[in-house]
């Protein structure tokens, strides 16, 4: 429907509404009139003979109202007239209207703020063509991945989708997708780095995505390697650097050094199958050598670097798909791939069991969605409690109003007001109060969530997806709802229930209250469980957070940088590698301030990892583990980076200059294969189909475990070669560590040390090494960052709601406290008598929360790190810092209640 | 006339409206009068309640209106009866001679007859 078809029906009730009103009135007075003229002829004078007519006639209003319920408008009708009523009600009540509806708006907003992350990252699909299709084969969560070694189905190599793509029964269409690393772009304005993706070249074929202007790829652009050198950019790169001008098409830009025709913009939605990146631009497959000649993987089986999104045959499942890719898979190695892969390859494979991953993959790839995933849900209940500690601040606030509504409500219910239009009409009040909470709290969201997201540093695709869509509006009326329920259908009953007589009789002041105070009691309480239960969760994850930061990873990473410099993207290979690498060791240790510097393959938290099938002695392990995680570094590396040696010695320079055949393991690596024997002395050889005659290193040393990937996992095994003495595959990509007094200060020295060796260095920017273990936290530090904020958002509101609620009791026993202190009560025990409130209801609070919290900490326990459920810290500060809460909001009344002169106090009312 | 007007029923008013506007249409007050006249003035009708009564059996489609004259020449709305309206009628009509009949057995029993 229109939004004008809309505007019509709804423009068409009213009228036909009012219409109804006049008719119904212009009836019945015709009746009254025509009755008043019988009477008239019958001898009664005309005054009389009207007044007569009406007599008869009955209640003129209740008729009509009568008529309207017969024709079925009054539910509309009634709203509207609710609604006016209410908003007058509010109107009245600045005070309460604006705490109220600020309160909502908190509670709304960080649910709605949460829940649009979640949509963004979770929940919405791809803005493509009957997304429902789609499935993702592969690990959707290897976007960024990349594997040189043994064959992989997790990601799979070049000539392993081939063989899928043409011999699948269950795809329609099947595409390939890779990021490019380290793209750099040359326009006429200058160099810039920008986000690109290698795709199949059926891509938007098989997303159904078509270009906005210009083109997107055909089958013609897959025909032979570096053929083809087109390329479709995004809209907002198109808007960013071309203005939106059409005579982007046919412009020839140098993409990593290869020129590429730019022949194609998509349209405005389309953000790619990846739901954190944004690309800029696409290049197709084909270009893959001419675009990474360090690393072609169009020939090899060896390289797996491409995720998978099928779409699927209709009627076919997604384990009909799986069970066919299998069986596909498994032919493939024995059969058509067989000739491309090493002895030792071909060895494993055979071992090994096939499992490809088949997901749904209408809501796109993500890393992030993996990693933010939990700690999302757990923000989610989380900010769920914060709401309903909102809603009971509101429901006291309505309770305290409703004795002051007491009398109105009797009135009406005994002029004849039905109670269930009574309770209609205080629901209305709280629809009212909510839809105004929640309109105040999208904007709050909107604006929240675009935080929350850079917080996390989620990644642009993630910020550019955020949308306030039907399901982030949707879940927010549903929010709005519930809470209008939770906090507005208590006190409307309660008024239901209320003795006409009685409070019409007695003086409002004490009608009900002490039902009231039980209530209130009850629901501050409740909202103190609430509160000890979000304290504790933020408690654990601050701690986890704590931590996991200062955890012994192994090696000291204070005063400790890194960068990382791709040789190999800047032109460098062989052997100039290795001199390039000895250059900017030379020159970083020469920098002011430098301990030393040294250099590895794989590094510390560089996000690349290299394994291969090992030879221990010329022979193949004999328990089973035959492959081991391996690195090769430079010379000082371990004690550079501030790991012990725990036997043996490590890789000096000396050993570097001879180019000597040495090699240090770590003490999973030593475990593993030698137990309690002296693994010094043997031989560890690689076993490459790369490079089969690489000679076998000597085991000079063992070295502490390193956690040197993740926070949270042990250590893998681990074998250390030099750089230079060869034998690994080489990606040109050295990551250098530097020893330095003042990392931070070192910076920018580093990077114009790493250009004064050449001035087109790609690098990424040096970081300290905490800062990127920091990095790897992301999801812990927003989850404990975002639950501290809620905690912190709780305690106001149960402050709020205490302070509100004591008041309120200090002011309704004036006469009591006044008549007290009169008698003689020493001031102390009216403090008690007041605060004895503030006490109980935190003691029975604690007493419901800390259990629950316990039992509750079992939800989220994989997100914890070393703090169990019962953390006493957490749950000491939870309940220090509510007795601290309850002291502000107690103080203020309580020392009202001791000035309350008797004599005043006795004279009230 | 009598001395006391009977109360109508629950239930019987519809009824009474429907074979009202059977006879030809009539407005609002005119239901009322032939109301009164066919009963010879024994019923008692509240005549506020006519009217949700009216529009109740307009929505269900029982009877139509529009608006015509009245026979002292003023604007006034008419009623009649629908086709479905009649079948209404003659199915409640039906319905209530039989209650009638099967009361009026039940209180014209005498012991013996048990």
């Amino acid at each position: 429907m229109s939004v004008w078809h809309r505007v019509g029906a709804w423009a068409g009730a009213n009228l036909r509404r009012s219409r109804m009103e006049s008719e119904m009135d212009a009836e019945m007075r015709f009746h009254v009139e025509a009755r008043a003229e019988d009477l008239m002829r019958r001898g009664i004078a005309s005054a009389e003979a009207l007044r007569q007519a009406r007599v008869e006639f009955g209640g003129l209003e209740q008729a009509k109202e009568e008529c309207r319920d017969a024709r079925g408008v009054t539910v509309v009708d009634n709203f509207v007239q609710d609604v006016k009523f209410g908003a007058r009600m509010l109107r009245k009540n600045p005070g309460f209207a604006a705490v109220a509806v600020l309160t909502l708006a908190l509670g709304i907003g960080a649910n709605a703020a949460i829940f649009t992350v979640i949509n963004a990252v979770l929940l919405r699909p791809l803005a493509v063509q009957h997304p429902e299709q789609l499935v993702a084969v592969g690990d959707p969560a290897r976007v960024h991945a990349w594997s040189n070694g043994t064959p992989q189905t997790n990601s799979f190599s070049y000539p392993l989708y081939r063989e899928v793509r043409e011999q699948n029964e269950v795809f329609s269409s099947l595409l390939a997708t890779s990021r490019l690393d380290n793209a750099r772009i040359v326009l006429d304005q200058g160099a810039e780095d920008l986000q690109v993706r290698v795709v199949s070249e059926n891509y938007f074929e098989t997303l159904g995505v078509e270009a906005l202007i210009g083109r997107t790829f055909t089958s013609a652009d897959g025909g032979a390697p570096g053929k083809d050198p087109v390329a479709v950019i995004s809209y907002a790169y198109w808007k960013k650097r071309f203005v939106g001008s059409a005579g982007v098409l046919g412009k020839t830009v140098q993409l990593n050094g290869t020129p590429m025709t730019i022949i194609g913009v998509t349209g405005p939605k389309f953000q790619g199958e990846v739901v954190e990146d944004q690309p800029d631009l696409w290049a197709p497959m084909m270009m893959e050598p001419l675009l990474m000649p360090q690393k072609p993987y169009l020939k090899t089986a060896n390289i797996s670097a491409l995720l998978l999104v099928g779409r699927l045959k209709p009627g076919v499942t997604m384990q009909q798909a799986k069970a066919n890719l299998d069986g596909l898979v498994r032919r493939a190695w024995t059969g058509p791939l067989d000739a491309i892969l090493s002895a030792d390859d071909r060895n494993a494979l055979r071992n090994d069991k096939i499992d490809v991953q088949v997901s749904y993959g209408g809501r796109g790839l993500s890393q992030v969605r993996v990693e933010f995933g939990e700690p999302l849900w757990l923000l989610m209940g989380m900010v769920g409690l914060v709401l309903v500690v909102a809603c009971i601040n509101v429901a006291n606030l309505m309770l305290a109003r409703s004795a002051a509504r007491q009398k109105e409500m009797a009135v009406r219910l005994a002029v004849g007001a039905a109670a269930g239009r009574v309770v209609r009409q205080l629901l209305t009040e709280s629809l009212l109060l909510a839809a105004l909470g929640g309109a105040l709290g999208l904007l709050l969201a909107k604006w929240g969530a675009v935080a929350l997201v850079r917080m996390a540093e989620a990644g642009s695709g993630v910020r550019s997806r955020l949308e306030l869509d039907w399901r982030v509006l949707g879940f927010t009326a549903g929010v709005c709802l519930l809470a209008a329920m939770l906090f507005g259908l208590g006190p409307a009953l309660r008024f239901v229930r209320v003795k006409v007589g009685a409070a019409l009789g007695e003086g409002t002041r004490y009608a009900g209250s002490r039902m009231k105070v039980q209530t209130g009691r009850l629901l501050l309480s409740a909202q103190i469980a609430v509160g000890v239960f979000v304290l504790m969760g933020a408690g654990l994850m601050v701690r986890s957070l704590w931590k996991l930061q200062g955890a012994d990873l192994g090696y000291s990473r204070d005063k400790l940088l890194l960068v990382r410099v791709d040789l190999g993207a800047s032109g460098y290979q062989g052997e100039a590698i290795h001199r390039a690498t000895q250059e900017l060791l030379d020159r970083f240790a020469a920098l002011p301030g430098v301990k030393g510097a040294t250099a590895s393959t794989n590094g510390l938290y560089s996000g690349s990892e290299s394994a291969d099938v090992i030879l221990l002695d010329g022979a193949l392990p004999t328990n089973g583990d035959k492959d081991s995680a391996d690195d090769e570094i430079g010379p000082n590396y371990f004690s550079t980076i501030g790991v012990p040696m725990v036997m043996g010695r490590e890789i000096t320079p000396e050993d570097f200059s001879r180019r000597a055949r040495v090699a240090v393991v770590n003490e999973t690596f030593s475990k593993t294969y030698f137990g309690d024997r002296n693994p010094l002395g043997h031989s560890v050889g690689i076993q490459d189909a790369d490079h089969p005659n690489t000679p076998p290193y000597e085991i000079v040393g063992v070295a502490k475990d390193v956690r040197d990937r993740s926070v949270r996992k042990p250590a893998r095994r681990r074998m250390y070669a030099p750089l230079n003495a060869g034998g690994f595959d080489e990606t040109g990509a050295i990551n250098f560590e530097i020893r330095t007094e003042n990392p931070g200060a070192l910076l920018n020295l580093v990077r114009t040390t790493v250009l004064g060796v050449n001035r087109e260095m790609r690098m990424d920017d040096p970081e300290t090494a905490n800062n990127l273990v920091g990095e790897t936290l992301g999801s812990q530090v927003m989850a404990a960052r975002l639950s501290a904020l809620f905690g912190g958002l709780v305690l106001l509101l149960v402050c709020i709601g205490l302070y509100g609620s004591m008041a309120y009791n200090v002011a309704m026993r004036t006469k009591e406290i006044g008549l007290r202190m009169a008698l003689g009560i020493p001031r102390a025990a009216v403090l008690w008598m007041v605060a004895r409130e503030a006490w109980l209801v935190l003691a029975v609070g604690a007493l419901v929360g800390v259990p629950a919290g316990i039992l509750g900490s079992r939800v989220f326990q994989s997100m914890l790190f070393e703090v169990g459920g019962g953390d006493p810290v957490s749950i000491g500060w939870a309940i220090l810092l509510l007795i601290g809460v309850c002291l502000a909001a107690a103080i203020a009344p309580a020392r009202r209640a001791t000035r309350v002169d008797p004599m005043v106090a006795l004279r009230y009312e | 006339m009598v001395d006391r007007q009977l109360e109508l029923l629950q239930g019987t008013l519809d009824l009474l409206i429907l074979k009202a506007v059977s006879l030809g249409p009539l407005h609002g007050y005119g239901v009322l009068l032939r109301i009164q006249q066919i009963s010879k003035d024994r019923l008692e009708i509240q005549q506020g309640s006519l009217y949700p009564a009216l529009y109740r059996l307009e929505d269900q489609g029982w009877i139509a209106s529009e608006w015509g004259e009245s026979e002292n020449k003023r604007k006034a709305k008419f009623y009649r009866l629908t086709a479905e309206g009649k079948k209404r009628l003659q199915s409640e009509e039906e319905k209530w001679n039989r209650m009638a009949e099967v009361i009026a057995g039940i209180l014209k029993t005498t012991p013996e007859e048990l």
